[in-house]
């Protein structure tokens, strides 16, 4: 465990006098003396922290000892007297300060002034949310449970999803002033050592004062800081991360927020469902498909109706070509302008709806958009085709699983229309160089982004554009280098001939 | 220190190659200019004729924005580049070729020679693939004839004529490769105005070099497009021999028509020749090969035609073997008389759209194309094999 230069510093000058003292200024810190059969027990802690129900029944009903005889001459007495399992005895004045502001108490006793028994009693569960639904990562087949906010109730979802001794919890602190538990969690004999060592470096080298979220933490350790794309999957879904463990991706995650984090990532991990695997193969590979075209359509339509409609009007089918231009007839402004305002709006919907509370919000603020984009049509602000297309781009942009990876989209749409404005369908192509040196120059924990497609893997491919069926995906991507590659075994079925009898 | 100051002026580096490769990429491609598309004056027909020595160009352009109305210019010029600007002066907005469909070239035009209109073409890159049409008035009267019809009529119809109804297929790729090719003469499908004023595809035009030569029918174009096009769909008309006439008469193609005895003397008479039935080509097979022999060339041509027959005469009782064998055999010659005739007819005008010259260019090792058409194509002899195989009846009684 390493904490952050200047803390050690701290507290290595600091006494236990002097912690006390800082502790005092709060108005939540309460001391209490006590005696047990003559010895005087102090107790210190933050009333706002512990469990007071547990404090007074299991604690300090148990100080009241009726046996005379009983001499508390040691913390190791106290300890046997108490019915609590999470005490420890310690000296570390670092370990103390941490833990009284986590909500233990810190026992001392009389004539022993350099140990102290630290009682874990906090109330971990106060103020958290009682339901563990994945929200906004739904799924119609399959578990809805995602994660919550306490990581110790995650760990536990966790360890009672993979059920073996391989799954391997390793815990860091970080933040300065936060003091967030951080879980590095991997599977050991399957998991690249290299890439948990990555891991670990990554976050023991983070200097931040507080942990607010896993995402923060992704952004801290990527290896690009500057590029739109998401380079660790953020996920609140169990079985999302459970598979990305299993698979050999190494996930964190944090106290106080449901999303994980895994990696190393592809960037076809970000267009796998959950159901995906739900469903039968071919069912899931057409959604699968249909998702990666959606994002294709999402990013490209918008700027070729830019393209097309300023610049090469040679290409338009000719049985389209009425029609367009019909819709434009007495649109008094540049496509580029008619798109913009278009997409403009409908970003601004979306992001109101994500501000109102519930799902209701988000199908009011659809509804809205096509109200408002029917009205633009009829005022002539803009076409009906391309309200179509821009309607069609931002639907498909949905279809994307992860939250981060669907922004990135929305605004990367931007730029090509911007530049199908001034370059037409040359600035479409020059904008897709440009994406496509950049996704293949990208690293996540040093493993490169567009894997499976460069470099090219054929054997990852049968889990890429298609889920293929599981007799062709019990291996593990080689590319993650997993220490055993074997997922799991295939029996091969044995052909019986069909008697008639079994028609 | 030493690898951060590197690593940063390598990214520099890198920034300045971004900005440099994207200057030159503006630079290159130049800056089109923006051509908004409800701006233009997108025109799908164009019909090119000569008046006076000049070249006239009549452009029917559709006003899509408002009320549909189609609008014709005309305008004349000495060479086809000041006939595009011409065009531009007369009109709204900016006339524009990349959306054009149809090229109708006048008959008198067509006669003169097509070539300068035909190179500026090629030369622009904006215009797709093309269809050309020869009309057989001038271009200016199919293009205000055009005028209240849809905006893609012209197109519509010879893309219907040719998939189905037995016109060749043709367009720009065709037309340039015969035209700059040696060994093979341009054709082009015809259009013309029937006596009710209606738009028909009326046979092909064919060309010598960059001139009008020869015009044929219909029904020619179509055993031309048997004999030349993969697609092979369209109807044949046949008048069916009678059997008594049969014997001895098996060479003559233009069977006069004789009545059928059961039919004979019923007065009321239905309307149409009751010998007469049409063949529907559905799909098959031909091939040309040259055969030389000292100096004697033959051109042998084989058609294998799955077809289906509908309304055959009453006379003919399929289900019998003789029936049916002479149904065939005797379809077989007609088609293949048929196909003779129309080579002579094309040897005779010295005209070569099947392009034998290309045949024999690839197997002989010297080639002078007047040479062959002047003494080796005027000699060659032709040997028309056909192979029908009748696939459907049409439902049964």
């Amino acid at each position: 465990m390493e904490l952050g230069g200047h803390i050690m510093i701290d507290q290595n000058t600091m006494t236990f006098e002097e912690l006390i003292t800082l502790a005092k200024k709060s108005r939540d810190f309460s001391q209490i003396e006590n005696r047990v059969n003559d010895t005087k027990v102090l107790i210190s802690y933050f009333s706002t922290l512990v469990n007071h129900e547990l404090m007074q029944t299991s604690f300090l009903s148990n100080l009241n000892v009726k046996d005379e005889n009983l001499k508390i001459k040691s913390l190791k007495d106290l300890q046997e007297l108490l019915p609590l399992s999470e005490m420890s005895i310690t000296n570390d004045l670092s370990e103390i300060e941490n833990k009284l502001y986590k909500g233990q108490l810190i026992v001392q006793i009389e004539n022993e002034t350099s140990e102290f028994l630290l009682i874990n009693i906090n109330s971990c569960q106060t103020g958290l949310r009682q339901f563990n639904d994945s929200e906004n990562e739904f799924s119609v087949v399959g578990p809805k449970m995602g994660f919550v906010e306490d990581i110790d109730t995650n760990m536990n979802l966790l360890r009672r999803k993979i059920n073996s001794p391989k799954l391997v919890i390793e815990e860091i602190l970080i933040g300065s002033l936060s003091k967030t538990r951080v879980m590095i969690v991997y599977m050991d004999g399957i998991t690249s050592e290299q890439h948990i060592n990555t891991v670990r470096e990554r976050l023991a080298d983070i200097d931040i004062d507080i942990v607010w979220d896993t995402s923060l933490l992704d952004q801290v350790i990527r290896d690009n800081q500057n590029t739109p794309f998401p380079l660790y999957l953020s996920t609140e879904r169990i079985d999302r991360i459970t598979y990305t463990i299993v698979s050999g991706q190494i996930a964190i995650f944090s106290d106080g927020t449901p999303y994980a984090i895994s990696g190393p990532s592809t960037l076809f991990d970000f267009f796998i469902s959950p159901e995906d695997y739900y469903l039968n193969w071919v069912l899931g590979s057409f959604f699968r498909f249909i998702r990666i075209m959606g994002v294709f359509f999402s990013i490209f339509t918008s700027s070729i109706y830019v393209a097309v409609l300023t610049f090469h009007y040679e290409v338009i089918p000719k049985d389209l070509l009425g029609p367009l231009i019909e819709s434009r007839a007495n649109v008094p402004f540049p496509p580029i302008l008619e798109v913009i305002f278009l997409e403009l709006t409908i970003e601004l919907l979306r992001e109101a709806g994500a501000r109102l509370p519930t799902k209701v919000g988000q199908t009011l603020g659809i509804v809205g958009g096509i109200v408002i984009g029917q009205a633009a049509v009829a005022a002539a602000l803009t076409s009906n085709i391309l309200l179509i297309i821009v309607a069609l781009s931002a639907l498909s942009s949905f279809t994307t699983p992860i939250f981060v990876m669907s922004n990135t989209i929305r605004v990367l749409r931007f730029v090509f229309i911007v530049l199908a404005s001034f370059l037409g369908g040359l600035g479409i192509i020059l904008g897709f160089v440009f994406l496509l040196a950049h996704l293949f120059r990208l690293k996540s924990f040093g493993t490169p982004y567009l894997v499976p497609l460069y470099p090219f893997r054929r054997n990852a491919l049968a889990d890429s554009f298609i889920r293929s069926s599981f007799k062709f995906i019990n291996k593990r991507p080689e590319y993650l280098r997993p220490r055993d590659s074997l997922k799991y075994g295939v029996k091969k079925k044995k052909k019986t001939k069909g008697d008639l009898n079994d028609e | 220190m030493m690898n951060s100051m590197k690593a940063s002026y390598m990214k520099s580096k890198f920034i300045i190659t971004i900005l440099v490769s994207l200057v030159i990429c503006t630079l290159l491609s130049g800056c089109v200019p923006r051509s908004i598309i409800d701006e233009l004056g997108i025109t799908h027909t164009i019909g090119i004729d000569e008046e006076n020595g000049k070249l006239t160009a009549t452009v029917l352009y559709p006003n899509y924005t408002n009320s549909n109305k189609a609008s014709v210019i005309k305008t004349a010029a000495d060479n086809p580049s000041t006939l595009k600007s011409n065009l531009g002066h007369k009109s709204q907005s900016q006339i524009v070729l990349g959306q054009i469909r149809t090229f109708v070239l006048g008959d008198s035009y067509s006669k003169a020679g097509i070539s300068r209109v035909l190179e500026t073409i090629c030369k622009d890159a904006t215009i797709g693939n093309i269809t050309f049409v020869v009309s057989d008035t001038k271009a200016e009267d199919i293009i205000k004839g055009l005028k209240p019809a849809p905006p893609l009529y012209l197109s519509h119809l010879l893309e219907t004529s040719v998939l189905h109804e037995g016109t060749p297929e043709t367009n720009i790729h065709t037309l340039v490769s015969q035209y700059y090719g040696s060994g093979i003469d341009i054709y082009l499908p015809n259009i013309s105005f029937d006596n009710e004023k209606q738009l028909v595809v009326s046979g092909l035009s064919i060309f010598k070099g960059e001139k009008l030569k020869l015009t044929i029918s219909n029904k020619e174009a179509f055993l031309f497009k048997l004999m030349n096009d993969k697609n092979k769909s369209g109807y044949y008309d046949i008048t069916l021999p009678t059997k008594d006439n049969q014997k001895g008469k098996d060479n003559d193609k233009e069977q006069k028509h004789n009545r059928d005895k059961k039919q004979g003397d019923i007065d009321g008479k239905q309307p149409g020749n009751e010998n007469n039935f049409a063949l529907k080509s559905l799909y098959g097979k031909h091939k040309i090969t040259l055969h030389k022999k000292g100096n004697e060339n033959t051109i042998s041509m084989n058609l294998t035609l799955n077809v289906e027959l509908k309304g055959i005469p009453e006379s003919i009782q399929i289900e019998k073997k003789e029936d049916y064998q002479y149904l065939k055999k005797s379809m077989e010659k007609i088609i293949a008389n048929d196909i003779e005739t129309l080579l002579k007819k094309l040897q005779q005008n010295e005209v070569d759209p099947f392009g034998f010259g290309i045949i024999y260019r690839s197997e002989s090792k010297e080639w002078n194309e007047k040479e062959f058409y002047q003494k080796i194509y005027p000699k060659m002899a032709f040997s028309v094999k056909t192979d029908l195989i009748l696939r459907q009846l049409g439902v049964g009684e």
